[in-house]
């Protein structure tokens, strides 16, 4: 499907209480069992993970949005170390249609703020995996994203955590929480995907 | 010459200065945006000659809560102190000048300086020094307490401060505005609104670039297309701007007075939740509002979740946009602002309106905040590098019959119309002509 289409068939009933408490579970306890990972990070989630990293870098919009679950949630807290996402306002809170409509906007070619576009490259290191089952498996990275634009260029540390599951033989990213360091301070004007 | 007869040259310099940078045809001069040594004057006589926006009352709910904010860029204390009043101290030490409290807010008793351990009660008051002894008899504890503001008083909740002990009081320097701020708080049909900060972004402009914008609708067509083009892609029609024709609208601006000018938008606005762009559990929990509460009921809470149609634009530092959403504006220098937003949590209200209310604020950053930062930060290059421009134009309205003068100096426009910008200049160009002397109070 083109992202800059009706969104009228996306599936939208799935943010509930019961995924906000999934939320809140993941990030707790992903917190809580990061002492020591279960597994230096396999081959096929590294690969998935920077293959995520390089389609948004690249704006490949529409693969790297297939790379999520239909019934995704793309999270980026305000509050630094927040478990609590349903009572809170953050960065992003985003389902697959939200998360399309913020890379819609950058598609239609007139958002100010993107013209011109930046460029970025997003490093993740320090990756930690948990398995929970054969299907389920969280990660957790650093990550620096850099940005240059408009002569300037400029850097976004930070850390990011994952869900992934197996739907249909196939790893698919269910859940993204990109936590900056300076996420509760004044952002700047960045306007690319985080 | 006499010292005072000097003062009096110079000041009346001052204002003729002024007068000429905004001129009766409308325009405005690049300077007031890009000279540092006006942005200096603005924190004296603004920032520190009349009202500014501190607090919401909810912020600081119990005894001994505070916050610590700016009154221009000056650190202040604000704090429910152990007498139930609110004051507004000085952050910053009167021995030997450190800032004392180092958090963004609390609850406090009694405030330590860091550097040498001296002791201040939270209403402001020093009551202790270390080493007591080393200090000469008639040494005065309360000549040395914090710098207190002579000012501090709220309107429906809503806290100002002034360092100017001769500012008129509140609610006449809010004026005419308090029609909309009376309104705007009695639309959320509650005391049990709390106010919890949704954000903030800074970016390289001047503070009033942000303030002009809030009161202008003109910009939002161009400015805004790219949100405008995928919610009409992706959602259709029926959406956020399609209400929107700048010459035939019912929607309208107005200008105050004190620089207060609005933007109203409800006349042309049937219902905030049917035009808003979907957020997520949009559809989840209005299904369960509705179920549980009946769809008359549901309704009125849906209309709260998102934002009123208003902006409420405040002299100098606030804009309030309805719904208990309200941004502040906090000038760091004459090409730096940073702007906090902030909303409200509804304790009374089901859950359901208390998770799409935040949804709905994370839209307003996402999705509005960026063009709008990214024209101010072009504005303030293009004033900055090219000093043979002079000259930036608000005259749209101007010496039309669109313009409708209303009672006590209240002016109405056409919504496109930069009435209320016009407006705000004149009286800028008066307030920063006025012979104010801001001080603290320590005794």
């Amino acid at each position: 499907m083109k992202i800059l289409e009706s969104a009228n068939s996306i599936a939208v009933d799935y943010v509930n209480d019961s995924l906000y408490e999934h939320l809140a579970n993941f990030v707790e306890q992903i917190e809580r069992d990061c002492e020591i990972a279960d597994t230096l990070p396999e081959s096929d989630i590294l690969k998935l993970l920077y293959l995520e990293s390089r389609l948004l870098d690249e704006k490949h919009f529409e693969q790297w949005m297939a790379l999520f679950s239909d019934e995704l949630v793309y999270w980026v807290p305000m509050i630094f170390g927040t478990q609590n996402p349903k009572f809170e306002s953050s960065i992003y809170l985003d389902d697959r249609r939200r998360l399309g409509d913020r890379v819609g906007a950058i598609l239609t070619g007139a958002l100010h703020a993107q013209t011109p576009p930046s460029r970025t490259r997003r490093m993740l290191t320090n990756i930690e995996q948990h398995n929970i089952s054969d299907d389920e498996i969280r990660i957790r990275a650093n990550l620096v994203i850099w940005e240059y634009r408009k002569h300037e260029t400029r850097s976004y540390p930070g850390t990011q955590e994952y869900e992934i599951v197996r739907e249909s033989g196939k790893l698919k990213i269910r859940t993204k929480v990109v936590r900056l360091l300076n996420s509760d301070s004044p952002q700047g004007n960045y306007s690319f995907i985080l | 010459m006499k010292t005072a007869e000097a003062q009096s040259k110079i000041s009346n310099l001052v204002q003729s200065k002024y007068d000429h940078l905004v001129t009766a045809d409308g325009m405005v001069h690049r300077s007031l945006f890009t000279d540092p040594a006006i942005f200096e004057d603005e924190m004296k006589q603004i920032f520190g000659g009349t009202w500014v926006f501190l607090l919401h009352e909810s912020e600081i709910p119990q005894v001994n809560d505070f916050k610590c904010v700016n009154i221009g860029r000056r650190p202040l204390i604000v704090s429910r102190s152990s007498d139930g009043v609110i004051r507004g101290m000085m952050n910053r030490c009167t021995h030997r000048g450190a800032t004392i409290c180092p958090y963004e807010q609390g609850n406090a008793k009694r405030f330590s300086c860091p550097y040498h351990g001296w002791t201040f009660g939270n209403n402001g008051d020093l009551i202790g020094v270390t080493f007591p002894k080393g200090y000469r008899k008639g040494f005065d504890k309360a000549a040395h307490n914090l710098g207190k503001l002579p000012c501090v008083d709220s309107y429906r909740g809503y806290v100002f401060g002034s360092l100017n002990a001769d500012v008129e009081p509140l609610e006449a320097w809010l004026g005419a505005s308090r029609e909309m701020i009376d309104w705007s708080v009695d639309n959320l049909a509650t005391d049990k609104a709390r106010v919890v900060k949704s954000g903030s972004m800074v970016f390289n402009a001047n503070w009033k670039l942000q303030s002009d914008n809030n009161g202008d609708m003109y910009h939002v067509p161009a400015t805004h297309k790219s949100v405008a083009t995928m919610t009409q892609l992706r959602h259709g029609s029926g959406k956020a701007l399609d209400h929107f024709d700048g010459d035939d609208s019912e929607m309208y601006v107005k200008y105050y007075g004190n620089g207060h000018k609005l933007i109203d938008q409800t006349p042309a606005i049937d219902s905030a939740w049917d035009r808003a762009r979907p957020v997520p559990g949009r559809e989840t929990y209005s299904r369960a509002l509705e179920e549980r509460l009946g769809e008359v009921e549901a309704r009125k809470y849906l209309e709260l979740t998102g934002r009123a149609g208003i902006n409420l634009v405040l002299f100098p530092n606030m804009i309030i946009a309805g719904a208990g959403s309200f941004n502040v504006y906090e000038p760091v220098s004459v090409n730096q602002t940073i702007v906090h937003s902030y909303d409200v949590v509804l304790d009374d209200a089901p859950d359901e309106v208390n998770a799409l209310k935040s949804r709905f604020k994370e839209d307003f950053s996402g999705f509005g905040y960026r063009d709008d930062n990214e024209i101010f930060e072009r504005i303030q290059h293009a004033l900055t590098t090219i000093p043979e421009m002079e000259w930036l134009d608000f005259s749209k309205g101007l010496g039309t019959d669109r313009e409708i003068f209303e009672e006590n100096g209240v002016v109405k426009g056409a919504v496109s119309d930069e009435t209320g910008i016009r407006g705000t200049y004149n009286f800028w160009k008066e307030i920063m002509s006025r012979d104010v002397v801001p001080r603290v109070v320590q005794k």
